[in-house]
């Protein structure tokens, strides 16, 4: 499994496209877990190139979430289904 | 040329005036009563673009005390400064006044806009309700980054609290965030053109066009096309406003409706941003 945080201000594509870049350029039969528990803005545009880098471009197997505010869960949720990868999109539910 | 009124008597410049107009040899600001974050991004764009064509320009400050004061402290003093124009603003003042949050200032690729999103957010979180401070610094990521994209310039940005006279608990429902992104590229229009995804008639169209979820100027990528309309989305579920100008289009949104109007062409786009500090909690 391959871990990754996002930083607290995560607003542009340039970020996810930086972040995505520590990645190998094929996952498959990758899990890639993304930690968003820093996460204080998020935005659409960061958030869905993270999908588009991770599950997209990079055909990992599963782009699993961590500790993302409600908000940040809607807009991942919006992105994966946008680009039809919603299934493999998996995002924790936070505990209470 | 791009500019700014060539004089005026009791100058005002604000959102939903139409005094941005393009300026001649100078900018004379002589009469200055009132301008807004607004008001100085558009007459900070307008700068950009005359300077391309007349590097000497001319800046004449107001010639009321307070007015000047205020317009150096909404960060002018310094733009003109970055961009080798003298003037005779008085110098900034280091304490917080006028409920300038973030004065106006240039953002730039990848690490600038992250500097700026933390600014914003420090600077306005005790002043609004935290949804606004959301919408508001999500906001600015996504117009700043299609400026940045889109524009092939850089992008001018300020934000500004106002607040009725007062400025008591509740808080008046005149008391608003106004934050504004320009830039001086080729407008959304010419974007959209440059792609051949779709071709708006005008640039209302164009507008129009931007607005919609999913609908890109970036060919071959589905998930693109959310900036605008998710902004849009966001500031109206505030009872918020929002107002883009590019080149000769201006449109306004807000829970009423959409108000479209043809105005003097500048180049670029100019996103303008106003919400309540607390929606719903008005006296």
């Amino acid at each position: 499994m391959i871990r990754a945080e996002t930083p607290d201000h995560a607003g542009s594509r340039d970020q996810a496209q930086t972040l995505a870049a520590t990645f190998p350029e094929d996952l498959d039969g990758e899990t890639v877990l993304l930690d968003c528990s820093e996460l204080v803005v998020g935005t659409p545009s960061f958030l869905d190139e993270m999908v588009k880098q991770v599950l997209v471009l990079r055909r990992a197997d599963a782009l699993e979430i961590s500790g993302a505010p409600d908000r940040a869960r809607d807009l991942l949720e919006r992105a994966a289904e946008n680009r039809s990868v919603r299934d493999r999109l998996r995002i924790a539910t936070p505990t209470a | 040329m791009p500019t700014l009124p060539a004089r005026a008597r009791a100058l005002t410049i604000s959102t939903f005036d139409s005094r941005l107009v393009p300026l001649a040899s100078a900018c004379d600001l002589e009469q200055l009563q009132f301008i807004d974050a607004y008001g100085l991004v558009g007459t900070a764009c307008a700068l950009r673009a005359a300077l391309d064509e007349t590097p000497d320009l001319q800046v004449v400050p107001p010639a009321n005390t307070n007015s000047a004061t205020h317009l150096a402290n909404m960060g002018f003093r310094a733009f003109l400064s970055d961009h080798g124009l003298s003037t005779d603003l008085p110098v900034q003042s280091t304490a917080e006044v006028s409920g300038v949050v973030v004065p106006l200032r240039s953002a730039q690729l990848a690490g600038g806009d992250q500097a700026l999103s933390h600014l914003l957010w420090g600077q306005l979180r005790e002043h609004v309700d935290p949804q606004v401070l959301e919408a508001v610094t999500e906001g600015v990521w996504e117009v700043v980054g299609n400026a940045l994209e889109h524009s092939g310039s850089d992008a001018q940005v300020m934000a500004q609290v106002y607040r009725a006279a007062g400025g008591g608990q509740p808080p008046d429902h005149d008391d608003r965030v106004q934050v504004v992104v320009g830039d001086v590229g080729r407008g959304i229009r010419a974007s959209f053109k440059a792609t051949g995804v779709r071709e708006p008639a005008d640039e209302i169209d164009a507008i129009h066009l931007a607005l919609e979820y999913l609908v890109t100027s970036v060919p071959d990528d589905p998930g693109r096309g959310q900036g605008l309309s998710t902004t849009m989305e966001q500031v109206l579920g505030l009872q918020g406003r929002m107002t883009i100008r590019s080149g000769d289009a201006l449109v306004a949104i807000d829970q009423v409706g959409r108000t479209d109007r043809k105005v003097a062409s500048l180049p670029g786009v100019i996103v303008a941003l106003s919400l309540p500090l607390y929606p719903g909690q008005y006296r």
